[in-house]
């Protein structure tokens, strides 16, 4: 009896250390932060790189999106992780912008429901749980700054098969 | 008088033991009166079941017969209850094992979870749904969202008024002084583990 206790205590020991299946890779976003104004774009002090054509075009194509001038503040790429909560801070080294995302669900090849929240420091501003589909990017129009909004890029970049 | 003679006459005819002088006494009552008959027939269906109620009585063969019998039922129950008692005794040893057992479903349980949970659903939704499927949540009531879909039907877009602007002396350059959403600072804790 006592080895058979000794051997059960020993096999959940080595579930424990055995590696996480929720922290599989499963595939990766990318997640930019834009500045859009109609203003002059003198107020952000010559920060920011300007978007290529290709890029202004797809924003353009939403109406709501329109304005006269677009910088890209910042990008990053994280990896999207099978069962975990994941961050992105396309403003480093500030991490005053945050951008929390979770896997819900497949929604078939290249789709995937996410859950994704919009912070602001310790504030969450907004979550939500759009389909993200790989190569169609969706555009994020949050709040205002120095005379422009801040447009919150987020593009499925890759996701595994299963 | 004549009555109480033929109740007589009938409690011994019930008992068998009338004599000849009071049977011909008893038959020539029968013959004057009708209803005696009747009650005659009564008595006797009284008397027979009455002898199938009460079982005839056993001489008990030896002296300690009640004794002997007695303890014999004392031990039948006894053996009837030990299969019962041998099964708790069963149970009862491996008491031990519950508290392993019960972590192991858990455990078992928490990555049968993971491993469902992302699963693929088994047909995918058309792209009209899939927009009518992303929902807005603020921590505000006073904000308001739009979304925009594509030509496609899928979410181009989605607009959010009402966020109060940010302070035109955030410069977003520097970790200092910012606050982190705790749960951020778990899942960066997670990370490195």
């Amino acid at each position: 009896m006592k080895y058979l206790s000794l051997i059960v205590i020993l096999f959940l020991t080595g579930i424990i250390h055995a590696d996480d299946p929720g922290k599989e890779k499963i595939g990766s976003l990318r997640v930019e932060m834009i500045f859009a104004t109609n203003g002059d774009l003198s107020r952000l002090g010559g920060r920011g790189k300007e978007l290529k054509s290709d890029q202004i075009k797809a924003i353009t194509a939403v109406k709501k999106l329109v304005f006269k001038e677009y910088r890209s503040l910042g990008v990053e790429t994280p990896s999207i992780l099978r069962s975990y909560e994941s961050w992105a801070t396309p403003l480093r080294p500030s991490k005053e912008m945050l951008v929390s995302f979770e896997p819900l669900r497949r929604d078939g090849k290249d789709r995937i429901q996410m859950a994704l929240e919009y912070w602001q420091s310790k504030r969450k501003l907004f979550q939500t749980t759009p389909i993200l589909i790989k190569g169609k990017p969706l555009y994020l129009l949050g709040p205002e700054w120095r005379r422009g909004r801040l447009i919150l890029k987020v593009e499925l970049l890759e996701l595994t098969a299963s | 008088m004549k009555k109480e003679i033929s109740e007589e006459l009938i409690v011994k005819w019930v008992d068998n033991s009338l004599s000849s002088d009071e049977s011909r006494k008893l038959d020539a009552l029968l013959e004057a009166d009708p209803n005696l008959q009747k009650e005659l027939d009564g008595m006797s269906k009284v008397c027979s079941q009455v002898q199938q109620e009460i079982p005839a009585s056993i001489t008990p063969p030896y002296p300690d017969f009640f004794n002997s019998q007695l303890m014999r039922k004392v031990d039948l129950e006894q053996a009837s209850q030990q299969p019962k008692e041998k099964a708790k005794r069963w149970w009862k040893g491996f008491q031990w094992a519950w508290a392993p057992a019960g972590a192991m479903a858990l455990v078992l349980a928490f990555l049968a979870g993971q491993r469902l949970g992302p699963e693929p659903p088994p047909a995918t939704v058309s792209n009209q749904q899939a927009s009518g499927l992303t929902t807005v949540y603020f921590s505000k009531d006073s904000l308001n969202a739009e979304v925009i879909s594509d030509a496609d039907g899928n979410v181009a877009a989605i607009v959010i008024d009402g966020l109060d602007a940010i302070s035109n002396d955030a410069s977003f350059v520097s970790t200092e002084s910012e606050e982190l959403p705790v749960s951020y600072q778990r899942a960066e804790a997670k990370r490195f583990h």
